[in-house]
């Protein structure tokens, strides 16, 4: 066996980001080649139902002009042909696993950044080859066994890992060294690092840094006063500095959540409520299905302007119950949207969750004996739809002919998204970091 | 109006009356307390219209005189300086005396402090109340009922009735309830009422309760109760404290209290308190405050709690008395902390109805008074 030892480093890491290509529109691609293959080519929600915004797409498309959070409208303006494709995202679930799967053959540390994404540490892989050789086996396997384009960064932490995954798209191998900093980044702009958002960005534009060269090197007590701890990362992702771990992510998830984007726009109460009763029934069965309660609900609220606002609330007793969440929702809702202005987008979250077995929960003194009977019939209805389907039970406010009735069919739903499914996934690009936790 | 007191007794008054100043009063004038003088003495009222309180100094007691009016009449004064000023004046006496457009002139010795006053016409009138639905009650007595359900009530403000303690009276019998749904104190008195006197429903806020509390002394005073429709009105002594009564339908708690149980155990209440005690140690994890019991007739009371940080206690009470069914249930230690602190009893006796259902906790001889806590469910 050859001895790889010297291209690993004797102190510190070696850190792959991988990164797939346009992930939804090249697993169509890779489903139906004949259909899809070097042709411009969108996933958004249903296509003939919505005004829908463009989730992703084809790199013919984008050649094209075609842009993610584009209107389907807009884009099939700049580019008629445009084939557009309504999500599945058991299909790309299937598919995310299996890329996870090929980067557990070469780590044990691999975690799941969203379904498409994933950072791998390498450091102890040397039986594998040199990180170079690692990266190269990655991508062919990927390429040959699941028929994906992927970007993968190769560095010595995960900032620069994922910089890296970022600079040559599709198809990229990138090796970014600390070294390469200063002639890589130190010209951009501040935004142009990951984790720096626009606000921090024009925060330090009005503190007289514009590019990162400028921040590299600014004053460590000047960032502290400005941003607290943030300062110091600030500071040192600049630098190219990172020493955040590669934690495996099998842990449970953070949250479970669901998005539905409207036919139309939305303000009569009684559809509202409709839709909330619909997420609330699948976020709740979904907390139920991994043994969770969670103690904070969350509600995302999107007007016509694509202006967005999210919501939440702590309840006092952690839950797993339809109708708790669903009230709680509604109350949010009622509090933070009084007018009933339209709405364009609805979601519902559950945070702070936490597994049913090890959390106690405080009975109430007016309810305490109706608590069984209700759970004896949620776990009922579950069994039920566990065995026949979703749509084998439902209550009669779930019924209805608005997308947030066909988030019970998992093939069909459409961009509503769920994002429990694998730690993080994508919303439409325009509301991204709303979603990053 | 020109008066001159004696400044302690003025400080003391001024201190009851100033419970009922708000900081966060939207209406000026009740940031004051308005001054009266009048042949029979003095009165000081303060008000953020939730409480009002009317403290009356009489010009003289059996053995001194406390007061002398020169000029009968009132003022409105700032609440906060007056309190702060009196308390620091140096001498014994104090002379107020208000001039032109409410200047107020305050001497005490060498000390003379001019304070700008407010028209006392806008100052709210007090609630007026029917007397006819009097209730007597010793103020030891009043005090120990507050004592005994404040500690219940809820503070989430979204249910803002059970921020309350329920009052209600009938045939004699005055019944403080206090729930914040996850426990509940119901302590019952008799009282001297006319006996057709009878109402229900009468809810009072905890924190007003509270302020009341700090009022009533422990001898055995004769304090008045009236109620009316949204106010009610103690009088104490030299004191009108009138606090209004929250709107809404208290919920019926009558169903809640369990007559029958499945274990009873009668057990040392000191010896209870400071296991539970002991354990809470342990169990402040996620704010839980969780505290596992078992009990059976061979072992007896077995109190346990565990942290995945810190590590875990467990500690047995012999009982007194044992019959039913072995038990095993988890609850909030702080609810049952609560409860021991202000239950008067040597012994107290449990009842348990079930590992998801209320725990009944009583003096060993006295049905006066019910404490209920409901349990954790646990995976």
């Amino acid at each position: 066996m050859a001895d790889n030892s010297k291209f690993y480093p004797t102190k510190g890491r070696v850190i792959l980001h991988i990164d797939m290509n346009a992930f939804y529109c090249s697993v169509h691609e890779a489903e139906e080649p004949e259909k899809y293959k070097g042709k411009p080519s969108a996933v958004s929600g249903s296509v003939e139902k919505r005004k829908g915004i463009i989730v992703t797409c084809s790199y013919p498309a984008r050649k094209r002009g075609v842009k993610t959070g584009m209107h389907v409208i807009e884009a099939l303006k700049i580019c008629p042909d445009l084939m557009m494709i309504s999500p599945d995202f058991q299909i790309y679930k299937k598919y995310s696993q299996q890329f996870v799967a090929i980067c557990y053959n070469y780590s044990p540390l691999v975690q799941v950044m969203s379904i498409d994404e994933c950072f791998v540490d390498i450091t102890g892989s040397k039986q594998f080859g040199t990180p170079l050789q690692i990266a190269e086996t990655i991508q062919n396997r990927v390429r040959d066994e699941l028929s994906l384009p992927c970007s993968i960064g190769v560095a010595p932490n995960k900032l620069l890992a994922k910089m890296g995954s970022d600079m040559k798209k599709p198809n990229g191998i990138t090796v970014l060294r600390k070294r390469d900093v200063p002639h890589v980044f130190w010209d951009k702009h501040c935004a142009f690092l990951y984790g720096i958002g626009d606000k921090t960005a024009s925060k330090l534009e009005k503190l007289g840094i514009h590019t990162l060269g400028q921040l590299a090197h600014s004053d460590l007590d000047f960032l502290t006063k400005h941003f607290g701890v943030v300062g110091k990362a600030l500071l040192d992702a600049a630098n190219g500095l990172d020493d955040s771990p590669v934690v495996e992510e099998r842990q449970s998830n953070k949250s479970i959540g669901h998005a539905t984007t409207l036919p139309v726009n939305f303000s009569d109460i009684g559809d509202i409520k409709r839709v909330f009763l619909n997420l609330a029934d699948q976020v709740s069965r979904r907390l139920r299905k991994q043994q969770l309660l969670c103690s904070t609900v969350q509600i995302t609220i999107r007007d016509p302007d694509m202006k967005t606002i999210t919501r939440s609330t702590t309840l006092n007793t952690p839950t797993e119950d339809r109708k708790n969440i669903f009230e709680t929702a509604m109350d949010l809702f009622e509090k933070h949207w009084p007018e009933h202005k339209p709405v364009r987008l609805l979601g519902l979250t559950l945070q702070k969750l936490a597994e049913k077995k090890s959390t106690p929960i405080q009975l109430d003194l007016f309810d305490y004996d109706e608590q069984d009977g209700e759970e004896v019939l949620t776990e009922t209805m579950d069994k039920l739809r566990d065995k026949f389907g979703e749509n084998a039970i439902i209550t009669a406010g779930m019924l209805g002919d608005d997308p947030s009735v066909m988030l019970r069919d998992k093939k069909r739903r459409g961009t509503s998204l769920q994002k429990d499914d694998l730690s993080i996934e994508h919303w439409e690009a325009s509301n991204r970091d709303d979603v990053k936790e | 109006m020109k008066f001159t007191i004696n400044t302690s007794t003025l400080n003391h008054h001024i201190q009851h009356a100033a419970k009922a100043i708000s900081n966060r009063t939207t209406i000026p004038i009740l940031t004051g307390i308005k001054m009266e003088a009048t042949n029979v003495g003095i009165y000081l009222t303060a008000s953020d219209t939730n409480i009002s309180i009317q403290t009356h100094i009489p010009l003289e007691d059996e053995e001194h005189v406390i007061a002398e009016i020169t000029a009968t009449g009132s003022v409105v004064l700032p609440a906060k300086l007056l309190t702060e000023l009196i308390r620091k004046l140096p001498n014994k006496q104090v002379e107020v005396e208000v001039k032109d457009n409410f200047q107020t002139m305050i001497r005490s010795g060498q000390t003379e402090v001019e304070i700008n006053g407010l028209d006392p016409e806008e100052y709210p009138l007090l609630p007026s109340i029917n007397e006819n639905n009097t209730l007597v009650i010793s103020s030891d007595i009043l005090k120990l009922m507050i004592k005994e359900t404040i500690f219940s009530v809820s503070h989430d403000e979204s249910a803002a009735i059970l921020t309350g303690v329920m009052f209600s009276l009938d045939h004699g019998k005055l019944t403080f309830t206090a729930t914040d749904r996850h426990r509940l104190a119901l302590k019952e008195m008799h009282v001297e009422s006319a006996a057709d006197i009878t109402f229900k429903n009468i809810v009072v806020s905890g924190k007003n309760l509270n302020e009341l509390y700090k009022i009533l002394s422990e001898q055995s005073e004769a304090i008045h109760i009236i109620v009316s429709d949204n106010q009610i009105l103690f009088k104490i002594n030299n004191i009108l404290f009138y606090s209004r009564i929250l709107d809404g339908v208290y919920p019926d708690t009558t169903r809640i209290i369990p007559a029958q149980s499945k274990t009873d155990v009668i057990v040392n209440k000191q010896k209870l308190l400071q296991a539970i005690d002991r354990a809470s140690l342990l169990s402040r994890e996620q704010n839980t405050n969780i505290v596992k019991m078992t009990v059976d007739e061979n072992n007896g009371i077995s109190i346990s709690s565990s942290s995945s940080t810190f590590g875990k206690i467990n500690e047995e009470i012999k009982m007194d008395e044992f019959s039913g069914d072995e038990v095993n249930i988890s609850f909030n230690s702080k609810y049952m902390l609560d409860v021991l602190k202000v239950l008067d009893a040597e012994q107290v006796k449990i009842k348990f109805t079930g590992a998801m259902s209320p725990i009944l906790i009583t003096p060993e001889d006295d049905n006066e008074c019910v404490f209920l806590i409901l349990p954790y469910r646990t995976g």
